[in-house]
């Protein structure tokens, strides 16, 4: 629980930081979003961990895992947006194609998450105010996860439940339609950190840590919102 | 007023006919003269305080239109001839030629129902009093433009410039001049000129025009074939318009002359000279050079012949007349000559737009002859010295100061006394005509202003001056001093300063600008007793006290240093300002599209239709902010608005001023303000804005291109960017926003945005909201 609250503390320095710091407010006002976000994850670079495994998908082809991100985000400045939302990412899935198999067995992980995201939209002097144009995004989730492994043959099966941290850096670009509706896209990196046991090497769990690294490392996204009020 | 005038005069003649006892009709007519002296008193100017023309009466239709509806009516009365590609050209012109004049027309430099538009246009009407048609269709305009020039449009508009008539000698070159204009309008020659240009520019090669200058020596040689004619076949309505033929000629004389003042009169620079002030010979032992002009010059590149030709053909035309028995005033001298004083003295007001400070000056001088008291003349004279005093001491002085070189005549003179002076001379002089003139008559705000500015820079740039010049007169009258060295052993004797010669001529060769203040102390040293007229008054010593009350408080301040300026610039581009304000005037807004790939760049009917949507995102944005707004533009007005049209021509011509006069070093005091004041009263607020919007579209250059396609070539999963980025035109959308604060003559923001991008309406309406939110 020590990360929960360390990423609350975060969470409120920089809600702070960025209500008080601008005057002038972004696209039309402050305003509130609420949008919602696909992220598409590559299974192919997905192979983790010393060869161990490979990604079975990597036998059919290119391949994509999918999230889901909701936000409410709220205009803070010209410059910056930040928003809260919730995220939901199955990976390995074994009723799926897209599933990864170890050694000995298939292991799924299914991981809920509660996120902070900023955007920082830098190019004021190129006309662009938030949340219009492009920017750079940073998230900060607070991960839980639960994961399923199931023994070859079925003859095993073991559930785990984690809870970690993941912080993301990503590239964006928002276009307003009508005034009124957000399109989004954009492409991150996203670095997850799920603890392990100490001397719990190979083990399960680091195996759920590995699948959780490699499928959320890269994403891109597409996004589609409203923005409320006025 | 004409109008006015001639129906009262009809009323009193049938009262005088229906009136039988003599008495009663003398009684009636006692009474029509004093009803009939207010409106000619309102008529006539008062030349000590001259006011610029104006508008006056209704609104011609041609300014209430569209401009994309003129083109559409003009290109519908070509029918067929609007077809193949010598019809596109006819096209292209009517285009660009009507949007062009629309904006030449709404720009607050044209004037009409002036009385020195209705002088013209009766001129034009007597020359055309046979072909009531043709006088119908042709419409006279004056333009605020120093420059001796007339045009013709070939939608039958004359513009004429008050720089031609302010030169003019008699009404009968008046006359020679609409001909010959007529006579362009006539023969259709603009659109002719044009599509030759275009058919020469599209059969380049097979006319073997290799080089520009050769397509620019034969486009030219038909432009100056087309003059020629309209020289001839002018000269023959001329000759049957009843003016002196003799009197044609006169035009090539102003013509030769147009680059020169309206007149020759001796300068010298006792004009500033007091008992007290007194200028050492230096300053006006130079030569003058006599004005040589070269008629018969190479006109081979020039779109008018030389003057020598069309002199011969006009001068050729009148020896061959049989008789020349015409006169050389018709309307009336009186007229003429009210027409043209007016207009020379509106030269020293567009001069001093211009910057050509020598040449108000030069111009005030030559009226001052016959208006010797005049107010204004003198204000003039003194809001140039403050134009070349403000450059002097930002060292940007060739950017205001002629080349005496480059100048012949009496003017010359002048420009070398300017050009002796440094900065410090030209600041004292500056100070002591503006608050001469200011103290003569303290209601001018306008020099008050220039009054108040010209003391600020002596102390700010001349702080050492300040010191040594005298408040009281002296005991006895100092001798008048002519050389340097007098001057300096003056110096040395007055002070008991030894080492200020030394001073001198060890900062000869140094960039050391304490040396340099010292050396123009020395050297200015006649100007100690300059000010002590002044001093006499108690509203010049107030100011002056209290300059020092400013300068010692600066001294004590610290100043923002150059680190913590940067922070706050840094800053406020950061988060942005807060001007606080409530109620804004929105001034003519501009849009223009423009695609630097299309034969004619800018896409006027575009830009035309697209201005509507941006006026609503102007407007919706400024209610979104809870600023109140009102627009002010001279488009779409109703017949009778001439009001609100010469409120948005002071606007334009005082943003113009002050955009003109003002940049990060120099901020010139607004010459328009008592105008801009009685707007500021009409509207109720003091804040006003211009916005404009510019899109411009062009295509990626070879060397990018090129580039993307070798990153493409190079890495395979790119190249459909790579295609992407060398197919999509490049856009750029540029926002300007001024915000003026018109009671204190600045402007209180200026705000401009890039938009790489198109003007698309979610950017557009996200930055202009920004923009009104930071004004509000």
């Amino acid at each position: 629980m020590r990360g929960a609250h360390r990423f609350i503390l975060v969470i409120a320095l920089m809600a702070v930081t960025w209500t008080v710091r601008a005057q002038a407010p972004g696209f039309l006002g402050r305003r509130y979003a609420v949008s919602y976000n696909c992220f598409f994850m590559p299974a192919s670079p997905s192979h983790y961990g010393r060869g161990q495994s490979r990604n079975y998908a990597g036998n059919d082809g290119f391949y994509f895992n999918v999230s889901h991100l909701a936000t409410v985000e709220r205009t803070m400045s010209r410059r910056s947006v930040i928003g809260l939302g919730a995220s939901l990412m199955r990976a390995g899935d074994p009723r799926s194609r897209n599933f990864y198999r170890t050694e000995y067995g298939r292991s799924s992980i299914q991981c809920l998450g509660i996120v902070f995201t900023s955007k920082m939209y830098p190019f004021l002097s190129k006309g662009w105010i938030a949340p219009l144009g492009p920017y750079f995004r940073f998230d900060l989730s607070y991960l839980s996860a639960k994961g399923d492994f199931e023994g070859r043959n079925a003859t095993s099966r073991d559930q785990r439940q984690h809870n970690g941290i993941a912080i993301a850096l990503g590239v964006g670009a928002t276009s307003v339609i009508k005034g009124r509706l957000l399109m989004d896209y954009g492409a991150r990196i996203s670095f997850t950190d799920l603890p392990t046991a100490a001397n719990n090497y190979n083990t399960l769990e680091q195996e759920d840590a590995r699948i959780l690294f490699a499928t959320d490392l890269i994403k891109f996204w597409l996004g589609l919102g409203v923005l409320l009020g006025k | 007023m004409i109008k006015v005038l001639s129906s009262q005069r009809s009323w009193l003649a049938n009262v005088r006919d229906h009136v039988a006892r003599p008495w009663w009709g003398m009684f009636l007519l006692a009474f029509t003269m004093i009803s009939l002296k207010t409106p000619l008193q309102l008529c006539a100017q008062d030349y000590d305080h001259f006011r610029p023309l104006e508008c006056v009466g209704d609104i011609p239709e041609e300014l209430r239109i569209a401009a994309s509806k003129k083109y559409a009516q003009e290109l519908a009365a070509l029918g067929d001839s609007a077809k193949g590609r010598e019809g596109r050209a006819r096209d292209n012109f009517l285009l660009q030629s009507n949007f062009v004049l629309d904006d030449m027309l709404l720009s607050g430099r044209v004037l009409f129902g002036d009385p020195v538009s209705e002088y013209i246009t009766r001129v034009k009407n007597f020359i055309l009093r046979d072909q009531p048609e043709l006088q119908r269709e042709i419409r006279i305009y004056l333009v605020k433009s120093p420059v001796v020039n007339a045009f013709a449009t070939n939608s039958g508009i004359l513009l004429v410039n008050m720089g031609l008539i302010a030169h003019l000698k008699t009404e009968a070159e008046l006359a020679f001049v609409l001909c010959h204009e007529i006579q362009h309008y006539i023969h259709k020659h603009p659109i002719n000129n044009y599509v030759n240009a275009e058919n020469l520019k599209s059969n380049a090669k097979l006319l073997g025009l290799n080089t520009s200058d050769d397509y620019v020596a034969e486009r030219n040689r038909y432009s100056r074939t087309l003059e020629l004619d309209a020289d001839a076949s002018g000269f023959d309505l001329y000759s049957k318009s009843g003016y002196a033929l003799s009197a044609a000629e006169g035009v090539f004389e102003l013509l030769a002359y147009a680059e020169q003042p309206f007149d020759q009169m001796a300068w010298d620079a006792s004009t500033w000279e007091w008992e007290y002030l007194r200028f050492p010979a230096r300053f006006s032992t130079w030569p003058i050079e006599p004005i040589a002009i070269d008629e018969g010059d190479d006109d081979t590149l020039s779109t008018h012949p030389n003057i020598a030709k069309r002199r011969a053909v006009i001068a050729n035309r009148i020896a061959n007349a049989t008789e020349d028995n015409g006169a050389v005033f018709m309307i009336g001298v009186d007229l003429f000559l009210d027409a043209r004083k007016r207009c020379r003295f509106e030269l020293c007001d567009l001069l001093l737009s211009n910057h050509c400070y020598e040449e108000a000056i030069y111009n005030c001088h030559l009226l001052q002859a016959e208006e010797p008291e005049s107010h204004y003349l003198k204000k003039v004279t003194a809001q140039a010295l403050y134009g070349l005093s403000t450059y002097k001491n930002a060292r940007r002085f060739s950017e205001a100061h002629l080349d005496a070189d480059d100048h012949q005549g009496e003017l010359q003179q002048l420009i070398y006394f300017i050009e002796m002076g440094d900065g410090e001379f030209l600041n004292v002089v500056a100070v002591h005509e503006a608050w001469k003139t200011y103290l003569a008559d303290t209601t001018d705000h306008e020099l008050q202003a220039v009054a108040a500015a010209l003391l600020e820079q002596l102390f700010q740039k001349h702080r050492s001056t300040t010191e040594w010049l005298a408040h009281e007169k002296p005991a006895a009258m100092p001798p008048r001093i002519d050389s340097l060295l007098e001057t300096k052993m003056r110096w040395i004797q007055s002070r008991g300063d030894t080492t200020a010669v030394e001073v001198v001529e060890e900062s000869e060769n140094e960039e050391d600008d304490e040396g340099k203040e010292k050396d123009s102390d020395v050297e200015n040293n006649f100007l100690e007793w300059a000010l002590t007229d002044l001093f006499a008054d108690d509203r010049f010593a107030d100011a002056w006290a209290a300059q020092i009350d400013i300068a010692a408080q600066i001294d004590d301040e610290t100043y923002h240093s150059a680190h913590q300026l940067r922070e706050m610039t840094r800053r406020e581009r950061l988060r942005g300002i807060h001007l606080g304000i409530d109620k804004i005037v929105l001034v003519q807004p501009i849009y223009k599209s423009v695609d630097r790939r299309d034969e004619i760049p800018v896409q006027y009917i575009a830009s035309e239709a697209s201005l509507e949507t941006y006026k609503e995102i102007l407007a919706e944005m400024a209610t979104r902010n809870d600023v109140k707004y009102e627009f002010l533009e001279n488009r779409n007005l109703e017949v009778g608005d001439v009001g609100q049209f010469n409120d948005v021509s002071t606007m334009l011509l005082w943003f113009g001023d002050h955009l003109n006069g003002s940049d990060d070093k120099i901020h010139l005091v607004n010459f328009r303000q008592d105008e801009a004041n009685a707007i500021i009263e009409r509207f109720g607020t003091k804040y006003f804005a211009w916005n404009a919007l510019i899109q411009v579209t062009d295509r990626m250059d070879s060397w990018t291109r090129m580039s993307w396609l070798a990153v493409g070539c190079g890495i395979f999963p790119l190249l459909p960017l790579a295609i992407y980025k060398i197919a999509k035109p490049l856009k750029t959308t540029l926002l300007v926003t001024l915000v003026f604060d018109l009671e204190r003559s600045e402007a209180i923001w200026e705000d401009y945005r890039i938009l790489k991008a198109n003007d698309q309406p979610a950017a557009v309406r996200s930055i202009m909201y920004d923009k009104f939110s930071q004004i509000h």
